[in-house]
């Protein structure tokens, strides 16, 4: 079979069955669940860029919430002040977010990666602090008046889109340049390779899809508000790739749904979250820097307990 | 003020690649020893080991009786052994007297160090007009001299020199060379590498050659001068 | 023209506090290479230790300046026991691993910190008087007591610490270690511990500027040293990373800058003039005013 059909064929199989449920199923289903449900689809939009920028490319973006706050009110703003219909705003979010992005990542990714962790944290605070004064967006009261269209299928809808997308992305030559990066930039770069623009395309690819994310959210409850943003959103968002897995689309996902469900289960302590999230991350840096997963995918991992023998894909980074 | 350093069955890893298989080395008392090979032959990580920047998979390596194997570098330099690298590494933003007061860093008899101060600079005296002078504003020639004076500044027993020769002028090789004859009579003991085979065989008592990390041969310098293999290999023609 | 003599001193008030703190990044980024983000957090608990200090020792309800020196003192003293505290238990099981490694573990105990902070403080304490205060007109230009001890202790603390740096065996080993810890190691300069030596002195002076900031605008917060860390780390980049005078310059023209803006364009934009400046140095001189090489090592 040829790879191309496979793929479309996946993607129909999978929008088929996400808009199945949401035509059988969501209907009868408990509305707290559909709606913890949407959010960690949200999430994951979210988290899958930052999976493709931290943990394929070894870029630590520390704003990603801000390019959530681009396309949020980007979204918002084409409705409410052009009329763009929800769906058109997405698609104006995620291109919004990937511009922010570029201008963000073009001055930053040529120098050695700890200054696009202070850039990108600063941008995330510039980007609050400018929707808080700005009475067009509705300052800290935030926007009201948006039309309601998150629905678990255009939610699901995306999050299909974007997986397929950044995995499509991965397996191509250009996701061996993305590791190549991480692994050894400098190596890379003495084989021609411009690795400037490689980290510069994955850093708009992971702000168009927080973008997304962000447009999700702003069609979601019919308002949005600066501190949905905030740093410690990013700082979230990291932890569930690091969490997940360095160098793994599907370890990420699985700690970003867990990570996102959680909270709700254990209300009761949700005050130690960030110190929680803290420990955590310091631990697994000391302990096991590479995440639950590695840089393994989970079919990698069912494959192998399925045969019971190891080197289904060769750990060697 | 001397020492003997004896090296065995020292095997080093650089992630899969074996960088040294099995070497012995015996580096007697009072005497220079010269290491010769070809770029990539060892001789760097040999050294490298020695002075405990690199763990060696197995083997050791004994200053008189004392095993130095499994201890960091800071202390290797306090049982006695010290290091000119490859590079000369001098640090650039420090003048030439902060780098000659580094090299003493273990020291603590301050007139000591003041004396062995004057003492390199009598050695060179181009240092002593340089003193306040950022090392990274030296010549080539000036920071070898930097290098192996900073060396001699902790009193080692065993003096570790890797390359003198590299990048420099003739006429400033043969100084060097001079100088590294003269420290050696005073009683400091010698580990030499080098490429300039010729030049450090007719200061050396005792020659090694290191071939893609292997001991190929190990005689007296005068003999491997006369040797027509070496002397094909290494001296040219 | 009496409106920018006002600003200028209190630029230069507010730029001596970013010069503290930015010492601390600049030279444990010289030694490591790493940014280290819990050090605003130090600076925030140093405020906090103060607290409990000027409150246990009576300084609190009679302020005089041995007792303010005490309570300076003593904060930092606990910064130095908390930076180096940090260095051993978060930072050197790192030392081989990447730098990404790192850098999310730095970010993790900055928000571990600001977080038990919150949990531990509340999030807002009043902070006493240290010292009786006092005000001044001079040709219409105010001047406050507080802006003269803030100059006061950090003129003296640079003094010092250009003496360690420039002076002492520890402070060319510091400079050693941060050209090359190799070729440091072959001096028998144990690195590690001029590493911890380096933490030490960096939240020292975390701890000093935490004291001054708290004596001046008398509420200290949990999350204090978060912008206000980023913004000295910005200085830090501005002066050239690694460098010492860098950081005294890049504090102080941050520091200017900030009272500029804030009185002659706006308020609100204030705290995005630190990063402004940072993406223009970034652009045009990445190696910072006194930076010699583009901070890119590998």
């Amino acid at each position: 079979m040829r790879q191309g059909a496979l793929a479309y064929g996946i993607l129909a199989l999978l929008l088929a069955a996400v808009w199945g449920i949401e035509l059988f199923l969501v209907p009868w289903t408990d509305p707290y669940l559909t709606d913890i449900v949407i959010r960690v689809g949200i999430n994951l939009l979210a988290v899958m860029g930052l999976a493709l920028v931290l943990g394929f490319t070894g870029q630590f973006s520390l704003g990603h919430a801000g390019f959530m706050a681009v396309g949020a009110y980007a979204a918002a703003a084409s409705t409410l002040y052009a009329g763009v219909p929800p769906v058109g705003g997405i698609v104006v979010g995620g291109l919004v977010a990937a511009l922010a992005g570029f201008g963000v990542g073009l001055p930053t990714l040529r120098l050695s990666g700890d200054y696009l962790a202070v850039v990108t944290l600063g941008f995330n605070g510039i980007i609050i602090v400018l929707i808080q004064n700005s009475p067009a967006l509705g300052g800290a009261q935030g926007l009201t008046g948006l039309p309601v269209a998150t629905t678990f299928g255009l939610t699901f809808t995306c999050v299909v889109l974007g997986g397929l997308f950044i995995r499509n992305l991965l397996v191509s030559p250009l996701g061996r340049v993305f590791e190549a990066v991480r692994d050894n930039e400098i190596a890379t770069r003495s084989l021609g390779i411009d690795t400037t623009r490689a980290k510069v395309l994955a850093f708009v690819v992971g702000a168009f899809w927080a973008g997304v994310s962000g447009a999700l959210i702003a069609y979601y409850r019919s308002s949005i508000f600066p501190s949905q943003f905030q740093f410690d959103r990013s700082i979230e968002q990291v932890a569930m790739v690091v969490l997940g897995g360095t160098g793994s689309l599907s370890g990420p996902l699985i700690a970003a749904t867990i990570l996102s469900a959680l909270p709700e289960v254990l209300r009761p302590v949700a005050q130690y979250r960030m110190v929680i999230y803290s420990i955590v991350l310091i631990a697994m840096m000391i302990l096991r820097p590479t995440g639950l997963l590695g840089n393994h995918e989970l079919s990698d991992v069912l494959k192998r307990l399925w045969q019971k023998r190891p080197g289904a894909r060769s750990t060697a980074a | 003020m001397s020492a003997t350093l004896a090296v065995r069955g020292l095997s080093v890893f650089y992630g899969q690649m074996q960088a040294l298989h099995g070497v012995d080395i015996d580096v007697p008392k009072g005497q220079i020893t010269a290491l010769l090979g070809a770029n990539g032959a060892g001789k760097t990580t040999l050294l490298r080991t020695i002075s405990g920047l690199n763990t060696p998979r197995s083997g050791s390596v004994r200053i008189d009786e004392t095993e130095l194997v499994g201890k960091p570098a800071h202390e290797v330099v306090s049982a006695g052994i010290s290091q000119s690298p490859e590079g000369r590494q001098v640090f650039p933003n420090l003048t030439v007297r902060e780098n000659l007061q580094l090299g003493a860093w273990i020291r603590k008899d301050k007139d000591g160090v003041r004396a062995d101060m004057d003492r390199v600079v009598g050695l060179w005296p181009r240092l002593g007009e340089r003193l306040a002078q950022r090392a990274g504003t030296l010549s080539g020639g000036e920071q070898q001299m930097l290098a192996i004076g900073r060396a001699m500044m902790s009193r080692p027993r065993i003096l570790l020199l890797d390359e003198p020769s590299l990048g420099l002028a003739p006429v400033i090789v043969a100084g060097i060379f001079e100088t590294i004859q003269a420290v050696n009579q005073e009683g400091t003991t010698v580990l030499l590498v080098e490429q300039n085979a010729h030049l450090a065989l007719k200061i050396a008592h005792w020659g090694y050659v290191l071939e893609t990390g292997a001991i190929q041969k190990r005689a007296p310098a005068a003999e491997l001068l006369d040797d027509d293999a070496i002397r094909a290999a290494y001296l040219g023609g | 023209m009496t409106l920018l003599l006002q600003q200028l001193l209190n630029g230069f008030s507010l730029g001596a506090i970013y010069a503290l703190i930015a010492l601390g990044y600049t030279m444990v980024y010289g030694t490591l290479q790493l940014i280290n983000f819990a050090h605003g957090e130090v600076y925030m608990m140093g405020a906090f230790a103060a607290l409990y200090l000027a409150k246990v020792s009576g300084v609190a309800d009679n302020p005089t300046i041995p007792g303010a020196i005490v309570v300076m003192l003593g904060a930092m003293a606990f910064c130095a026991v908390l930076g180096m505290t940090i260095e051993r238990v978060a930072y050197r099981p790192l030392r081989n691993s990447s730098r990404l490694n790192m850098l999310i573990t730095a970010i993790g105990v900055s928000l571990l910190l600001q977080n038990l902070g919150l949990l531990m403080f509340g999030a807002l304490q009043d902070f006493p008087s240290l010292l009786p205060e006092a005000r001044w007109t001079v040709s219409g230009v105010m001047v406050r007591s507080n802006d003269l001890v803030i100059f006061g202790v950090t003129a003296t603390l640079m003094v010092v610490l250009t003496w360690i740096v420039e002076r002492t065996q520890l402070g060319r080993a510091m400079r050693a270690v941060s050209h090359s810890r190799d070729a440091a190691a072959l001096m028998g300069i144990p690195a590690d511990r001029i590493v911890v030596a380096t933490f030490a002195i960096g939240s020292v002076l975390a701890g000093a500027a935490a004291v001054l900031v708290a004596m001046d605008k008398h509420t200290i917060r949990p999350d204090m040293g978060m912008t206000f860390g980023l913004k000295a780390f910005v200085a830090a980049v501005l002066g050239g990373i690694g460098s010492v005078p860098g950081a005294v310059a890049g504090g102080l023209l941050l520091g200017l800058a900030e009272t500029l803006v804030s009185g002659y364009v706006s308020s609100t934009f204030r705290d995005a003039i630190a990063f402004l400046l940072l993406i223009l140095i970034l652009l045009y001189k990445p190696s910072g005013l006194f930076g010699k090489h583009v901070p890119e090592k590998v």
